[in-house]
């Protein structure tokens, strides 16, 4: 007891010896509300998110572990109408240098600038507006251990660049929003086949400013529906024109262009929820690329999904808090839907996914999910492979996948 | 051609600050910096009104339970502040999808808790709203 009483004093003689600056400093959301402070004085803000999953490969009988990703938001406030945004990545826990695998990366760093209370303007690296995941990205906001594969591949989520853009509601129709950004173009250098345009991102890093591209969306909201069509048009080049020429590539700011379409659908009931998308990327000058980068870049990548889930737990108590969602979700892509005359069909790249599973949560910002994916392509191009491994295992069209992880948001 | 495209995105600005209040949203006087008062009127025929006030750098929701009694939620996300927009349903966040229902329970992620409530009460025909509360 005397022991336990001396602890508890130097306890509190700890906490008043600390300078009060340190508790001030920085605030979580519930410090902010336990403290009575409103939106205008509130500081500095510190959110997260992060997931981690362990998957069984049913082919190759193997299993692999990995902390997919850790996310800490840090976010401060200037003014009544001036904000800064910041998300820090790491995946897969740990870069060591000279080893493979892991990143660290900041995935947006961003002012926010409220003109009014329906509009504001952000400038730095962000996320445009452009299907669903490259905004609602959280492991508690989808089913699945893996974010889809039509938005990993063919959008690619996350995608950000360094521009500025102009958000907004539409006061005179409620539940139309609007967003219009002009970002840092793309790299078709760094197109690689079957990855579509993820490899021409720059997100961040010493970006060209010499080819810019124009995003774009509406999104509606009526009653339980949300509503979404996007677009985005953007160069690739980002050359001298010059070298642009010696490439005989168009340069300039829309030079080498990149067009993207989409359109999702998603609805959220007490207990069924469903969500769907379709997305079509066009490169015109594809051929062109080809020719100067030899990287088999298609002329047109398709995707689409559609996703249904039910909360079990809604059917023994609609009242509770918790959820126990069952989920099937289908999903097709042709990341060679079109090529150029100069490009190669590899049929691994029409791909075809259906993913079941269930997701529990607990509580509100955790979630813990097992799901079965089922992968079919179309047999490889073997003529793309120059020098084939003597020991490379079979690729299968078909193989399933078991998946279980946590993640948590908060 | 960025420069040109900049100084566009700058004047707009008027244009939206013109568009102002619409028929769905209430523009509170600035009065009492602790209180709003709204006419109890403003709510006929309807479930929820948008109340906009210059003490608040986020909107109000004022939700009719009865006729009799109504409570207000905060416009803002309880996950990372952002504006929220209202349906007929609930309310949404666009920056990472989080819902709310009209009570301001949360009933999507990434939100955790619970959207801020005003002490809300009928004096004289109109809604007073306490800021402190």
């Amino acid at each position: 007891m005397k022991v336990i009483k001396r602890f508890i004093n130097l306890g509190f003689a700890l906490f008043f010896l600390l300078p009060p600056s340190i508790s001030a400093q920085v605030l979580t959301p519930k410090d902010s509300a336990r403290a009575g402070l409103t939106s205008k004085d509130a500081s500095t803000l510190i959110s997260g998110y992060g997931e981690a999953k362990v998957q069984y490969d049913l082919r190759y009988s193997t299993a692999t572990a990995d902390l997919t990703r850790n996310v800490l938001f840090v976010g401060h406030r200037f003014s009544n109408t001036i904000e800064m945004f910041s998300e820090l990545e790491i995946e897969n826990a740990k870069v060591a240098g000279g080893e493979p695998g892991g990143e660290v990366s900041m995935e947006q760093v961003y002012l926010k600038f409220d003109i009014n209370k329906d509009a504001y303007i952000v400038a730095g690296l962000f996320t445009p507006r452009i299907g669903i995941i490259n905004e609602n990205h959280l492991p508690t906001t989808f089913n699945g251990n893996d974010r889809p594969f039509v938005e990993q591949f063919v959008i690619p989520a996350t995608w950000r660049e360094l521009g500025i853009g102009l958000y907004g509601a539409i006061p005179h129709i409620p539940g139309l929003n609007y967003s219009l950004a002009i970002v840092n173009g793309l790299n078709s250098g760094g197109f690689e086949n079957g990855t579509g345009i993820e490899g021409g991102r720059f997100e961040g890093q010493n970006a060209t400013a010499s080819n810019i591209a124009l995003t774009g969306s509406l999104l509606y909201y009526i009653g339980n529906f949300r509503i979404q069509a996007s677009g985005y048009y953007g160069g690739s080049a980002g050359l001298t024109p010059k070298k642009a020429d010696s490439l005989q590539l168009q340069s300039g700011a829309f030079g080498t262009p990149v067009a993207l379409g989409e359109v999702d659908l998603q609805y959220f009931g007490k207990a069924l929820s469903f969500r769907a998308l379709g997305t079509i990327v066009n490169i015109p000058d594809a051929a062109a690329i080809n020719r100067a980068y030899a990287n088999n870049t298609p002329q047109e990548m398709v995707g689409a999904y559609a996703e249904v889930g039910y909360n079990i737990l809604h059917l023994f108590n609609n009242s509770i808090k918790k959820s126990l969602t069952a989920f099937g979700r289908y999903e097709y892509m042709d990341l060679n839907y079109e090529i150029p005359g100069n490009g190669i069909i590899n049929g691994i790249n029409k791909k075809q996914y259906i993913i079941t599973g269930l997701t529990y949560i607990p509580v509100h910002g955790i979630a813990i999910k097992a799901d079965y994916v089922l992968r079919q392509t179309g047999a490889p191009n073997t003529a793309l492979i120059v020098t084939p491994y003597p020991q490379a295992p079979l690729y299968y069209t078909s193989n399933g996948y078991i998946n279980f992880g946590i993640g948590y948001s908060f | 051609m960025l420069c040109t495209a900049i100084i566009g995105l700058g004047a707009l600005a008027p244009l939206l600050e013109s568009c102002g209040a619409a028929g769905n949203i209430y523009k509170a006087q600035a009065g009492d910096e602790n209180k709003i008062l709204v006419p109890v009127a403003e709510l006929a025929g309807k479930n929820y009104l948008t109340v906009r006030t210059p003490q608040l750098n986020n909107d109000i929701l004022i939700v009719k339970e009865n006729e009799q009694k109504y409570h207000t939620l905060l416009m803002r996300c309880t996950h990372q502040d952002n504006a929220l927009v209202v349906t007929s349903t609930g309310l949404v966040c666009n920056a990472h999808g989080s819902r709310f229902d009209m009570e301001g329970n949360v009933t999507k992620e990434p939100a955790t808790r619970p959207l801020q409530r005003f002490k809300t009460e009928i004096i004289n025909s109109n809604i007073s709203i306490n800021l402190n509360t």
